[in-house]
């Protein structure tokens, strides 16, 4: 609404509208200042325009993968470091006291079951085939149950040190180093138990700074049955309205 | 209108006018007859209800929501989402009215600004109650917290729609003002500003659309027709509202709205509906010829996946009625029957809700990044304060037509009564008295 | 002057002059009054953010970002940090901060010939990492797959039966701490990072809670604390890490840190140590004699989505 003593301008109002009982509304569009002065407010703007769509586009284009701080330039292993004093690395093996025995159903002095070393027996009976098979045993071991592909008694056993093992070139190998006899065949899985990728350990990975304890392929794997066992897995996520998954599959 | 000849305006300054100017918007408010004053109570109940619910969440936890690790985003980033593209589309007025100089469209621009602010309000809203931790978030602001700009397109959302609040504020403020006073406006003080919120509505649906796009663990999102998607659908969506208050502001307040501006929209219209359409048939064309597991979230939200089917019977009636809204808005009948006209703006802005809404955010969550299937649906904490925001905005909305309208049509101005210092002042009594006819007659 | 409904006034405009000319209505008094209860109605809305906001101390809420932190800063937030999680949880716990070490680069590796999903893993993370015990949160999710098959849409991480099946295999993930990370991208406010030596880190107190990251992530790594976390006092771990396994607040996110508070002093993460069949590899990448070392250059090493271009720290293989 324009005063009447307003000097007077052709510049219509953008608000100017006519409505029930209103005064006079002003229409003509006379072109006047605006058209006049023309570009100089229009630049300003497209200018603002553009400005805003370049960096938009340049900051978006500054969005792509970026590549992270240079880790490896400040931030090398120092092989001085390895040179550090390394805590050791343990090999438990489970259960035993380094030595076979057989176990018999009976309580020993300890109270444990005792363990009937091997040369009780193997010292008076004449020594087992190299090809004799647990289902042929007639006395003691009958309980044993051998899934252990085509071995025999005489693959891992033999005179004359029989709470020993025995490797295939007939040398003798602790229980504790049982890894060495195993590794003859399963030389792959050796290999990767060797450098940590078999096996699990417990402790630091950095033995700089503490030791480590790994344990022997028996702990898991029982020699005459070495199939992994099966276990029943600890109870799955509880999460938010998630189901047990339906069978449907996609064709 | 003013019988009596009033000081010259140019005389008194700003720090006087200005705040006579807000005190009576502020009192055009508030101030009306019984169906005024029933709608602003029921909108402030619902608000109310909605603050009671988002209190408790923040108090008490997201975990009253359905959101899950799965689905994370549920029903507010469906609606902010949804909420960004009518603010972008409100402003779709402003293009007709200054870059094609078309007359007709400056009387309504005004409305398209003010859709454009409740809706900015509602969006802001609708990202807050979705923050776990709403205290912290004095950590967004630049300078105080930390703001990972321009890495973030969450920032650049910031920084668009904080602005286009801004930006439509002033242009309605200064427009409004001026008016109020009875001056010109001055076009160096708003056309530079309208032309930049004609890019700047395109930026904000833009960003928003960048912030899902450019995620590429979500491949329902990461195609880039996404951001063409949401303008599409904003340029549909905002003008069906613009139409359909634009007759509420016909049959309810004494201003004239006239033809013009209405059919200009319906055309608009008639071109982004069908637009939308084929957008969203090139982005079904893509995902089920090509198939494989790239498309699983699109097969999760068309036909159903594995069983779950929750979001199947929404996504075709938002189909069926934007298809169904574009039809009619295509026949004669949307420019001479209001009634088919409104009828379709209410199913396309419907529809777009539907699609734009949950028919986009859901569909990316389901199935997870490493294919599990959870489904969401919103809990009654989540409608609550869903419905409360829009009451709000509804309530903004309401308010800046109810304060415009008086301004615009001329009927509020200023008089320009001068400070009481001056020699020339009216009498207190003489003040008084006029002051108390005036309250007398309301 | 005319009012809205357009009646015209007697005089001027009575608004014009000072408000305490005025002479107050019945209706203004009524208005007023409406307003006055709209805004008790208000507070009255919003208390139970007042009974929750007492529960938060000044100190958290003006707490800076972890990287502005001195010395002495930080050493008040793990004191507030030990003394919250003793008034909330009843437990006595030691928070630490050990930084990232020059030379090392954390890499994980796993053997899936060996996994037999077991979850041992996932329930070592769950309690080393102090997870809400009604959900059974872990940071670990194990996939059973189909053998000949990486499409994890035929994976089910809900299975619940003996393993390992005959004809299946077990996958799982966890956080892939990647070089290129879409999560660091995304967040608004720098609440997540990469540290030096390769992990991905949350500032817990920082985080706003906005779970952009949880939608950026390719490998469904991110948690959110949905609740406050609930853990009985006894089986609280008190061994913990300011950017790893103290007990997270409501609302934030948290994620997988390989065990940063044990990695950073040399030890191996609870996940590793938990593995029966030794499936998990983990060490210092820059170390040229580490496991980890050795099965990248002996192993048929890949990753999960290596398309995205993540660039992760995990590493699967088979052994035959």
């Amino acid at each position: 609404m324009k005063d009447p003593g307003e000097s007077r301008t052709s510049e219509p109002d953008p608000l100017a509208h006519r409505s029930r009982g209103a005064g006079p509304v002003r229409r003509a569009d006379r072109g006047g200042r605006w058209a006049r002065r023309g570009s100089a407010p229009a630049a300003a703007s497209a200018g603002a325009a553009w400005a805003l769509g370049l960096t938009l586009a340049v900051a978006i284009a500054a969005c792509g993968p970026h590549e992270p701080p240079a880790l490896v330039a400040a931030n090398t292993w120092s092989p001085a470091a390895a040179g550090a004093a390394q805590h050791e690395v343990v090999v438990r093996h489970a259960g035993q006291s380094g030595r076979l025995g057989l176990e018999v159903a009976a309580r020993g002095p300890s109270g444990d079951w005792a363990r009937v070393p091997c040369a009780t027996c193997h010292t008076l009976l004449a020594p087992p085939s190299p090809a004799q098979r647990v289902a042929g045993v007639s006395e003691f071991h009958t309980g044993l149950r051998l899934r252990h592909g085509e071995l025999t008694c005489g693959s891992c056993h033999g005179a004359p040190d029989y709470a020993a093992l025995r490797l295939a070139d007939g040398r003798d190998v602790q229980p504790a180093d049982v890894m060495t006899l195993c590794g003859q065949c399963h030389g792959s899985q050796r290999r990767d138990w060797e450098h940590g990728a078999h096996g699990g350990m417990r402790g630091h990975w950095d033995l700089t700074r503490g030791p480590r304890e790994r344990q022997t392929c028996t702990a898991c794997h029982d020699p005459h049955a070495p199939a992994f066992v099966g276990m029943n897995p600890a109870p799955g996520p509880r999460d938010r309205f998630q189901g047990p998954r339906t069978e449907e599959h996609h064709d | 209108m003013n019988p009596t000849k009033p000081t010259p305006v140019h005389a008194t300054p700003h720090r006087v006018s200005y705040p006579a100017f807000l005190w009576r918007l502020a009192s055009l408010a508030t101030d009306g007859k019984l169906p005024f004053y029933a709608w602003m109570t029921l909108l402030t109940a619902l608000t109310l209800v909605g603050a009671n619910a988002w209190a408790h969440q923040v108090a008490g936890g997201m975990h009253v929501t359905g959101m899950s690790d799965h689905v994370s985003w549920g029903l507010y980033i469906a609606n902010f989402t949804f909420m960004v593209g009518v603010a972008a589309g409100g402003v779709l007025m402003v293009i007709p009215a200054y870059l094609y100089r078309d007359k007709k469209m400056h009387d309504v621009v005004i409305f398209g600004e003010l859709v454009a602010v409740a809706a900015i309000v509602m969006a802001l809203a609708f990202v807050v109650v979705d923050l776990g931790r709403p205290d912290r978030f004095w950590h967004m602001l630049p300078g105080i917290g930390r703001f990972n700009w321009p890495v973030s397109m969450l920032t650049w959302d910031v920084i668009v729609l904080n602005g286009y609040l801004f930006l439509n504020l002033h242009i309605l403020g200064y427009l409004l003002y001026t008016r109020f006073l009875g001056k010109p406006p001055d076009p160096r003080w708003y056309k530079p500003f309208v032309i930049l919120s004609i890019v700047w509505a395109i930026s904000i649906h833009t960003v928003t659309a960048f912030l899902y796009s450019g995620l590429g663990g979500r491949p329902f999102w990461n195609t880039a027709l996404l951001a063409p998607r949401f303008l599409a659908s904003a340029f549909v969506s905002g003008p069906a509202f613009l139409i359909l208050m634009l007759y509420a502001i016909r049959r309810f307040t004494p201003f004239k709205v006239e033809d013009g501006p209405i059919h200009t929209l319906v055309k608009i219209v008639r071109v982004t509906a069908i637009l939308n359409v084929f957008l969203l048939l090139s982005e079904v064309f893509t995902a089920f010829y090509t198939g494989g597991t790239h498309s699983a979230s699109a097969t999760y939200l068309f036909f159903g996946l594995h069983g779950h089917d929750a979001l199947v019977p929404w996504i075709w009636t938002a189909i069926a009625l934007n298809v169904t809204a574009a039809i009619l808005f295509l026949g004669r009948r949307a420019l001479t029957h209001p009634l088919v006209l409104g009828a379709a703006c209410v199913m396309t802005f419907v529809g777009v809700w539907i699609e734009k809404g949950m028919g986009l955010i859901t569909p990316a969550f389901v199935p997870s990044t490493m294919h599990e299937l959870v489904e969401y649906a919103p809990s009654l904490a989540e409608w609550k304060i869903t419905v409360g925001i829009w009451a709000l905005g509804l309530m903004v909305l309401t308010v800046a037509i109810k304060v415009a309208i008086p301004v615009l049509t001329g009927q509020v101005t200023y008089t320009g009564a001068p400070a009481p210092a001056r020699a020339d002042a009216p009498e207190p009594a003489a003040a008084a008295a006029r002051a108390e006819e005036a309250g007398m007659s309301r | 002057m005319t009012d809205e409904q357009g009646r015209p006034a007697a005089g001027g405009d009575g608004h014009d002059g000072s408000i305490w000319d005025r002479r107050v209505s019945r209706r203004t008094v009524a208005k007023v009054g409406a307003g006055m209860l709209g805004v008790a109605a208000f507070g009255r809305a919003l208390a139970p953010l007042t009974e929750w906001a007492e529960s938060l101390s000044m100190d958290e809420f003006l707490q800076r970002h972890y990287k502005e932190l001195t010395p002495e800063d930080m050493a008040a937030v793990i004191a507030r940090v030990e003394a919250e999680t003793k008034r909330d949880y009843g437990a006595d716990v030691t928070v630490t901060d050990t930084k990232a070490q020059d030379g090392v680069q954390f890499g994980y590796a796993l053997n899936l010939s060996v996994c037999i999903g077991c979850r041992k893993c996932v329930e070592a993370c769950h309690l080393e990492n102090n997870h809400d015990r009604a959900t059974n949160n872990s940071y670990i999710r194990v996939f059973e797959m189909d053998k000949g098959s990486l499409d994890f849409e035929r994976g089910d991480a809900t299975y619940d039966h003996p393993v390992p099946q005959p004809d299946k295999f077990y996958l799982p993930v966890q956080c892939q701490q990647c070089d290129n990370p879409p999560c660091v991208s995304v967040c608004p406010v720098e609440a997540t990072w990469k540290e030096q030596d390769g992990v991905v880190v949350v500032d817990y107190d920082w985080c706003i809670g906005c779970r952009y990251c949880e939608a950026a992530c390719p490998y469904h790594a991110r948690r959110f604390n949905w609740k406050r976390p609930e853990i009985p006092a006894a089986e609280v771990n008190p061994n913990q890490g300011y950017l790893s396994n103290r007990i997270r607040p409501q609302g934030v996110m948290e994620k997988c840190t390989f065990c940063l508070h044990r990695t950073r002093q040399g030890r191996l993460p609870a996940c590793l140590e938990a593995c029966p069949t030794g499936a998990r590899v983990f060490g210092n990448l820059l170390d040229p004699s580490s496991e980890i070392r050795w099965v990248l250059a002996n192993k048929r090493v890949f990753v999960l989505k290596e398309e995205l271009g993540t660039r992760p720290r995990f590493f699967y293989f088979f052994d035959k």
